[in-house]
């Protein structure tokens, strides 16, 4: 089975969520266990569509994460529909982590576009995704 | 092998069911169509916010290819890649899943309209304009038409072995 977790840009929320599920990381990982995650923050620009492969999980689950802009509702439905016409509907198990990129994570994506910034962007993300994380753990247990 | 074909626009309400409509024979395809005819499709004009995303079923053509509609809001081109990503991963073939962009041939008249008759609410203004903007670029989606049934044609051939049995 494959598990595809969105977000805006595929490499914040959801990544964390991703490294939560394969194991790398603990229900209350530290900044720098998220900021150090293969793929955190790894966006070169703003488009959305970036998909990222981030691994198996113990039931050896393919995970991947998608960047969604700011229409991860609008992809959870698509992609719903769309997985039903192809009668694979059980093959995917579509999860959106949007919410849990806060307006800090958010304006770090941009702000992690400027060089000299990336690395205090980077972990300025983590940090606030590390906060919000436990919550997140929530909704990934359900 | 039986496609399915999904035409895609922002809303999913105007331009992507006209060009559905053409491809399924339910609008001309040699002459313009009138208000009446526009008006009488069905999801013509007539989604809503909460309906965004949904892809929705609008008939079977003439080689039974299924045909949808779907809105895609704000994603353009990047809606296409995200969908055909997804069909791969689930290892579905990459030539089972059609989207066509009607968006390039929607005009001023069809934005303003559209937004007019669904965003605000001004459904008769909004229809009006709207309806004058289809009418304006008919023969575009036509044309579209006319390409995705022949992109369907060449992949059929491709893939039914002709090429191969010469």
């Amino acid at each position: 089975m494959n598990i595809l977790i969105f977000d805006q840009l595929g490499c914040y929320a959801s990544v964390a969520a991703a490294a939560y599920l394969t194991g790398r990381i603990s229900e209350n990982p530290s900044v720098s266990e998220i900021s150090r995650l293969p793929y955190f923050g790894a966006h070169r620009d703003l488009q959305v569509g970036g998909i990222y492969n981030i691994g198996n999980n113990k039931n050896d689950d393919i995970l991947h994460c998608m960047g969604t802009g700011r229409e991860s509702w609008l992809m959870m439905t698509a992609a719903g529909d769309l997985l039903r016409l192809l009668g694979k509907e059980e093959n995917i198990l579509l999860v959106d982590v949007s919410k849990f990129n806060s307006g800090l994570v958010r304006a770090m994506s941009v702000i992690k576009l400027i060089t000299p910034l990336q690395r205090i962007a980077v972990f300025l993300a983590a940090r606030s995704l590390a906060r919000i994380f436990p919550e997140m753990v929530g909704i990934l247990k359900e | 092998m039986k496609r399915i074909i999904i035409y895609n626009c922002y809303g999913g309400s105007h331009s992507s069911v006209t060009a559905a409509a053409i491809h399924l024979g339910m609008l001309p395809g040699t002459r313009g169509a009138c208000n009446e005819e526009l008006l009488s499709l069905p999801y013509y004009d007539a989604q809503v916010s909460k309906d965004h995303g949904r892809i929705r079923f609008l008939g079977w053509d003439e080689n039974g290819n299924d045909v949808f509609v779907a809105s895609k809001r704000n994603l353009g081109k990047q809606y296409e890649r995200m969908m055909d990503i997804i069909a791969r991963i689930t290892g579905a073939p990459q030539e089972r899943v059609i989207f066509v962009d009607t968006m390039p041939y929607v005009n001023i008249w069809m934005i303003v309209g559209g937004f007019l008759s669904r965003r605000w609410g001004f459904n008769k203004l909004g229809r009006f304009i709207v309806l004058y903007g289809t009418r304006r670029s008919y023969y575009k989606f036509i044309q579209l038409v006319q390409q995705v049934k022949q992109r369907v044609r060449t992949q059929d051939i491709w893939w039914s072995n002709e090429y191969f049995n010469i």
